[in-house]
């Protein structure tokens, strides 16, 4: 069962990074609302 | 602070503190699970309001054609995601009962000139305010403001590309959903370009306003 919540965890931090880092290239998100984009991944 | 800015930081800081995560990647994690749940909540309401209204097909081709283009020219924005999707249903819903309701009053010669003509006035709207930024994501870096003008306007050529390609298809096929297509992806350029001028930026901050936003502006053009 830990194992199985690690792995969910694993693939649940992939899929948020994954998204966060969609954004970076792109003007904003694809809804009427945009957040403020982490420190990290500004593109000076 | 927004429930769903909440909800996303609860997510992250557990995904963090489990795998060992240091401050920066907390705050990555925080900012995907909060486009994740706006972009669901977004989807839910739009697909409600089309199987309420039954405008579904229209409200899906309306929403993704203004959504492809928005990734890459930005534009006006509401204060709070909630704000956001209800704008959002509201917005896409009445455009969809719109053309429901009228394309069948138009002479096909006559909506393709109409679609010719507005996606003639999309491209010089793009052409000449895209990329549009915000103040929690401002566009300074010019190279990147170029790159994006470019690939806003390659979206715009691909979807009249497409909607004249189905109007062809049409004429040959005849089957009406081509035309309720083509009309559809027209009106979400149409949208998508106006929420670049001032007049989008206007109505988006009175509906912001009605539902109880701050009527802060975010909108920037970083010229």
């Amino acid at each position: 069962m830990r194992r199985i919540t690690l792995k969910v965890m694993t693939l649940s931090v992939a899929l948020l990074t994954f998204l966060a880092t969609t954004t970076v290239a792109s003007a904003c998100w694809f809804g009427a609302y945009q957040p403020e984009e982490p420190k990290s991944l500004r593109e000076e | 602070m927004s429930n769903i800015e909440k909800v996303s930081d609860i997510i992250a800081s557990k995904l963090a503190t489990k795998l060992i995560m240091d401050s920066n990647e907390e705050e990555v994690l925080a900012y995907g699970a909060f486009l994740l749940i706006q972009t669901i909540m977004s989807i839910l309401l739009v697909l409600v309001f089309g199987f309420v209204f039954n405008v579904i097909i229209e409200i899906i081709i309306i929403s993704v054609s203004a959504s492809i283009l928005r990734k890459y020219s930005g534009g006006a924005h509401a204060t709070s995601p909630i704000n956001c999707a209800i704008i959002g249903m509201i917005v896409f819903g009445v455009l969809s009962l719109l053309v429901k309701q009228f394309l069948f009053n138009f002479i096909f010669w006559h909506l393709t000139l109409i679609i010719i003509v507005s996606f003639v006035i999309d491209f010089y709207i793009i052409y000449k305010y895209s990329p549009v930024g915000t103040v929690t994501k401002p566009l300074k870096n010019e190279i990147k403001r170029k790159r994006l003008k470019r690939i806003s306007i390659n979206c715009v050529i691909g979807l009249f590309i497409s909607s004249i390609i189905l109007l062809s298809i049409y004429l040959y096929t005849k089957q009406i959903i081509l035309i309720n297509i083509a009309t559809c992806i027209s009106v979400g350029v149409v949208w998508q370009s106006i929420t670049l001028v001032s007049l989008g930026q206007k109505i988006i901050d009175f509906m912001d306003k009605v539902l109880g936003g701050t009527n802060k502006i975010l909108r920037r053009t970083n010229k």
